[in-house]
């Protein structure tokens, strides 16, 4: 592994070690050299303890790329040899006699040295050969706006620290790529020092928010491949940027598991915090004088004429385009240190929605549903500022009376301008209400119930989330405007 | 007294078929202009396709631009696939009570969008138009919307119609449609 001091060691027989190279004229002392296409490796202490076992240390450089090193093994050759070191090192080819060439040192032995029976000289020859693969410290790369900027160094250490702001795509990709490390016989295994994960970033960050009316879900990053696209969710403090770390491991042809070493990136993340203010204000007693009970048509075909009971001051209009003021209105108020650019969204999500319809003789029960409320972002908002007013229709005559219980989460959301981004959650608000409203047999008035109430919940920061909805508003259900299940 | 309910009755309906015809005679001139635009121009089958709609007031005074928390109930997509009408979703049809199941009822259960519209300014809708007609066959779909002035009011309404705008749905895993 790039960067990395590892021992090996070479066995075998008919070794020649220095003192016996020295007692005659006729042999030369087994020599170890390594050698690298581009990069190199600094082979150091090479000891021929004796006539079986050589020893050595071999260090590739921090910079070497994805490579095959060879360590040739130079003497008298009498016979095979195995090295065993913790890299894809198997036995050394056995080279033909004929084939043998002088090695280091050879040309000053004398010619008067060589046998007398025209064999070979006494060396030294190439004795036997091997490779071992160079696994490379790997390199993080952020390709940003068609840009390719390297995050870590040669040695692994993070580069410049990068600004990016929460919900924005980060691609990352690295190097040695899994077809290079293929190709030296390596094949990219799972991480089992690090759950199987192959990067650890700091913060919480998610692979993406997949919403539609039908549902909302947020996508685990996957943290276990050689590429990282992901979203910071919440900034980082200041100063004190997240690190990304990654690292790879591999089975070698004898599979033998390692991993590489490290390589380490920083990204400091802005983002904007978010408050939601409602209007009314945060109130457990929201009296019924905010209700509205009204004789409306809808916008059918021919016309319905119901008596529409709200939250909020219904004056007049139809159903489908009213003239009143809403029962409650949301101001999201965005503040960030640093320069982000973005928009605010808005997000609902409907906990409870029970409608019961009476008259002396009959109930009507419905449930009008939980989960999303009506779209995708929630429709009735417009930049910072969103509203809601419930209401529903209670035919005259048929039924005499109506209540209506509903609760909701209001979502206050921010989506950075940056491309492909997603949304963040930044506050929400629970809030409520059961109204009620009677008239009288004939139909034509009505009056809100006096225990019809509202109430309101205080502005809660999202600031931190944990799996699987990390913060953010989720849904598998929705609500439909005019569309309630009867309940037998 | 008989007659003269009936008179007044005979005078009433008069007067609102004067108003009728006068309100149509004076022709009403729409407020706004509506645009729609298609957050992506193909989709493989299986993907929602989102178009935002842009309501402009294009009057010299503020208008008020009420509406609801769901965009289908006061905008009418005309959505066809090839040149062919495509059909509402089951949702759709419900939520303007048609094609009920036995059992179910028409319910109004809806909730108002206060606004308003300053000379010049424009407001905005999200429609997931694939949430309620059938967009699930591969091929080119041709979309428009249209919005009352004043729903419910027709002598006073105009249909406001927008753009046409094309959107071809790719059979799944088509790979041009991640490139759009």
């Amino acid at each position: 592994m790039a960067g990395q001091t590892y021992p090996i060691t070479v066995l075998g027989s008919d070794f020649v070690t220095p003192a016996m190279a020295a007692a005659d004229p006729n042999c030369v002392a087994s020599q170890l050299t390594v050698s690298v296409p581009t990069g190199s490796v600094i082979l150091t202490d090479v000891n021929v303890i004796d006539s079986t076992k050589i020893t050595a240390t071999v260090q590739p450089m921090d910079t070497d790329p994805a490579e095959i090193a060879t360590l040739t093994l130079w003497g008298a050759y009498f016979g095979p040899m195995v090295v065993k070191a913790p890299t894809r090192l198997g036995a050394m080819t056995k080279p033909d006699v004929a084939q043998a060439h002088p090695g280091p040192g050879a040309l000053a032995k004398p010619a008067a040295a060589l046998p007398a029976d025209g064999g070979a000289p006494p060396g030294p020859y190439l004795v036997g050969q091997t490779t071992a693969a160079v696994l490379p410290i790997p390199v993080i790369t952020w390709t940003y706006n068609n840009q390719e900027i390297r995050m870590s160094a040669a040695d692994g250490s993070p580069l410049s620290t990068q600004n990016a702001v929460v919900g924005q795509q980060i691609v990352l990709t690295t190097t040695p790529k899994e077809e290079d490390l293929r190709g030296l016989g390596f094949q990219l295994t799972t991480n089992v020092l690090n759950e199987g994960d192959s990067w650890t970033v700091d913060g919480t960050i998610i692979g993406g928010y997949n919403h539609s009316i039908g549902s909302g879900s947020v996508k685990t990053a996957d943290l276990t491949q050689t590429g990282l696209t992901s979203y910071w969710v919440y900034p980082s403090a200041q100063g004190n940027p997240f690190n990304v770390r990654y690292q790879y491991c591999v089975l070698d042809l004898n599979a033998h598991f390692q991993c590489s070493a490290t390589a380490n990136a920083k990204f400091s993340i802005a983002g904007p915090t978010g408050k939601i203010s409602t209007d009314p204000k945060a109130n457990p007693n929201i009296s019924s004088s905010s209700f509205s009970v009204l004789l409306m048509q809808n916008c059918d075909t021919p016309p319905l004429t119901v008596a529409y009971l709200s939250f909020g001051q219904i004056q007049s209009g139809t159903t489908c385009h009213p003239i009143g003021t809403a029962g409650i209105y949301f101001t999201g108020n965005i503040t960030s240190k640093g320069s982000v650019h973005g928009n605010v969204k808005w997000e609902q999500i409907v906990s409870e929605g029970m409608i019961a319809k009476s008259s002396p003789s009959n109930t009507l029960n419905l449930n009008c549903g939980t989960g999303l409320d009506n779209g995708d972002p929630y429709p009735a908002a417009s930049g910072n500022l969103a509203q809601d007013s419930p209401g529903f229709g209670i035919e005259p005559v048929t039924y005499t009376s109506g209540l209506r219980k509903f609760s909701a989460v209001m979502y206050l959301m921010w989506q950075s301008s940056t491309p492909d981004s997603i949304m963040v959650p930044l506050a929400s608000v629970q809030w409520g209400f059961h109204d009620g409203a009677t008239g009288n047999a004939l139909g034509t008035r009505w009056s809100v119930d006096k225990d019809s109430k509202a109430s309101v919940g205080q502005n809660q920061a999202i600031t931190s989330g944990e799996p699987p909805a990390f913060g953010y508003p989720t849904w598998t259900t929705h609500v439909t405007n005019n569309s309630c299940a009867v309940i037998e | 007294m008989r007659n003269l309910i009936r008179r007044s009755m005979f005078s009433y309906l008069f007067l609102i078929s004067v108003a009728s015809v006068l309100g149509k005679g004076q022709n009403p001139s729409p407020e706004f202009t509506l645009a729609i635009q298609a957050e992506r121009q193909s989709v493989e089958v299986g993907q929602t396709v989102v178009i935002n709609v842009t309501r402009q007031n294009i009057t010299d005074q503020t208008i008020d631009d009420n509406r609801t928390t769901n965009p289908m109930e006061y905008l009418t997509f005309r959505v066809s696939r090839d040149g062919v009408p495509v059909a509402e979703t089951a949702e759709l049809q419900k939520m303007h009570g048609r094609g009920l199941a036995p059992g179910e009822v028409q319910t109004i259960v809806t909730s108002p969008y206060f606004a308003k519209l300053k000379p010049g300014e424009s407001s905005h809708d999200t429609v997931e138009v694939s949430h309620y007609y059938d967009m699930s066959k591969p091929g080119t779909y041709s979309i428009s919307a249209l919005q009352e002035t004043r729903p419910g009011l027709p002598e006073k309404s105009v249909s406001v119609k927008s753009n046409t705008i094309t959107i071809t749905v790719l059979p799944a895993g088509d790979p041009s449609a991640a490139q759009q």
